[in-house]
């Protein structure tokens, strides 16, 4: 399915969320809680299994406020776009630079428009 | 005499221009405010379409040539994320242009008065650049948005569209709209928002000059200042942007034009500057706004404030000094607090993040905190930010981070001491009394 094997990033609409947390149950690699129950999110592109469980979560969530964006393809060269070898639990506390880079990118995801 | 002209204890400053050529290109001469109320103090006579036409020259009478010039101008917006004005223009056209341009002079941050300064003094020039603005994009309508409270403001926008329609100025049809006095009502999709028929608050969604609800096309979302520089740039004048500042510094407030390139030093002396007063160097500045970042004044003397590199400053154009006798822990608690209060309360992290932040830096200003303390702020700010629909959270985590490393050693001494090295708890800055 090509659906499957696009590129594609998880993304909270924070308005929409309201902390119910169920997106953590249905996909507990993916997706933690912070210590309020909002979600905080892997912010590079999810391989197709991690689409799955996302679209499992995005699926589960009754407030309709998870999204799964497609990415443009990362060029050849650049890599899996400062994915860190291992992901180990909390986001924030892991891996800093990550979200910092997160920022813009996450509400413009195709480019500078 | 020479005290009026340096800062004590600190070298002369290179100036590179006499004072009496500091007149720019959309004020003449520098506004003065009460600190607190932001009352007009001095000010010139505003210019009315006579004296505007003289100043200016007649409006511009096609907008072709705009978006080159535009382009090689390099001007961008002034809601913080530097955004180039001819890149919006471009999406909106490739889009079918837009259906309505706002003028945003909805001038949240509490200690500027940029905006409210430039549509008091040229208001025929901010409606000149809303004119060519909605041209452009092929929009029949534009609208001014302001604050509840800018009485003053709206007396001179209705003077000078009555006087425009009386000389038979041709132009799109402009309503004036009040927005609520709340700090967020002016953030630019919060604007689109409202004027969608949603309610006025930050929404999660397209980039900015991306296409909304409203009538199928976009809507155009510029500062006044902004459409300003449009005004002048479409009258075809080879012109380098500046940029409009507040200084807050030496109990006034003063907006000011600062020319490119020109240094946070050099700006502070034109502000105070008046014959026989001695001056003395701030321990710090904040730059940008409320929401914005600290700077040691020995770092910040030198820091450009326009220019290609844009640093913090530009924002909401605020550059206020902080006096050597007060605590930058204690103002960046209560400025902390009052970010806090004026959240739209739409996403949680930045709802119980913010508040959780104002109550450990006010700890932390009142020396009430021990070291671990210190590292919970700063993963309490890791977990904030970035999580929000609009950049609230972003900015009030930069500004406590920027004050943890500007003001390192007030930290170690509250912290150590449980007490502050200056003179406590009392803020200097101006935080808006509640209603």
């Amino acid at each position: 399915m090509a659906r499957a094997t696009a590129p594609a990033r998880l993304v909270v609409d924070p308005v929409r969320c309201e902390g119910v947390g169920i997106c953590a149950y249905v996909a507990n690699r993916l997706v933690d809680l912070d210590r309020w129950g909002y979600p905080i999110v892997p912010t590079w592109p999810l391989d197709p299994r991690e689409q799955r469980a996302a679209r499992a979560a995005a699926a589960a969530c009754p407030r309709r406020a998870l999204l799964l964006e497609p990415v443009a393809r990362t060029p050849p060269g650049v890599g899996a776009g400062g994915r860190p070898a291992r992901y180990h639990g909390l986001l924030p506390h892991a891996a800093p630079q990550e979200r910092q880079t997160a920022e813009g990118p996450r509400r413009q995801p195709s480019g500078p428009l | 005499m020479t005290n009026s002209s340096t800062f004590a204890g600190v070298s002369p400053p290179v100036r590179t221009s006499p004072p009496s050529s500091t007149a720019g290109t959309l004020l003449d001469a520098p506004l003065r405010y009460t600190t607190d109320g932001g009352l007009l103090l001095d000010a010139p006579p505003p210019d009315g379409l006579v004296a505007h036409t003289t100043r200016y020259g007649p409006p511009p009478a096609d907008s072709r040539h705009v978006l080159p010039a535009l382009e090689a101008s390099g001007l961008t917006g002034r809601g913080g994320a530097h955004y180039p004005v001819v890149a919006k223009l471009r999406a909106l056209l490739s889009g079918g242009g837009a259906e309505v341009v706002v003028a945003n002079g909805a001038e949240s941050e509490p200690a500027s008065s940029k905006d409210a300064a430039l549509l008091r003094q040229r208001p025929h020039l901010v409606l000149d650049g809303l004119t060519v603005a909605a041209r452009l994009l092929g929009a029949g309508q534009a609208v001014i948005w302001l604050h509840e409270g800018a009485a003053d403001n709206r007396g001179s926008l209705l003077a000078a569209l009555r006087e425009r329609h009386d000389a038979r100025v041709p132009g799109p049809r402009t309503s004036i709209v009040l927005a609520p006095g709340r700090y967020l009502a002016g953030e630019s999709s919060a604007v689109r928002s409202a004027l969608a028929g949603g309610p006025v608050l930050p929404t999660f969604g397209p980039a900015p000059g991306a296409r909304t609800a409203l009538g199928g096309r976009g809507t155009l979302v510029q500062n006044v200042e902004t459409l300003a520089w449009l005004a002048v740039l479409a009258r075809g004048g080879a012109v380098r942007p500046g940029a409009l500042v507040t200084v807050v510094a030496d109990g006034m407030r003063t907006v000011l034009e600062a020319d490119e390139g020109q240094t946070v030093e050099s700006l502070l002396l034109r502000a105070v500057e008046l014959p026989g007063r001695p001056v003395i160097a701030p321990r710090a500045v904040l730059l940008g706004g409320y929401a914005g970042a600290w700077l040691a004044w020995d770092d910040a003397r030198t820091e450009p404030l326009c220019g290609p590199s844009r640093s913090p400053a530009t924002g909401a154009g605020l550059v206020a000094a902080l006096p050597p006798f007060a605590c930058g822990l204690a103002e960046t608690a209560a400025l902390l607090a009052y970010l806090a209060r004026h959240g739209a309360g739409q996403c949680g992290p930045c709802r119980f993040g913010l508040p959780s932040l104002a109550g450990l830096a006010d700890r932390l200003a009142r020396g009430h905190v021990r070291p671990r303390d210190v590292d919970r702020i700063r993963r309490l700010a890791d977990e904030v930010r970035g999580r929000g629909a609009c950049h609230h959270p972003d900015g009030a985590v930069r500004l406590l981070e920027t004050a943890l490393a500007t003001f390192r050693d007030d930290v170690e001494h509250h912290v150590r001491r449980g007490r502050c090295a200056y003179g406590g708890h009392q803020a200097v800055l101006p935080i808006p009394e509640e209603r």
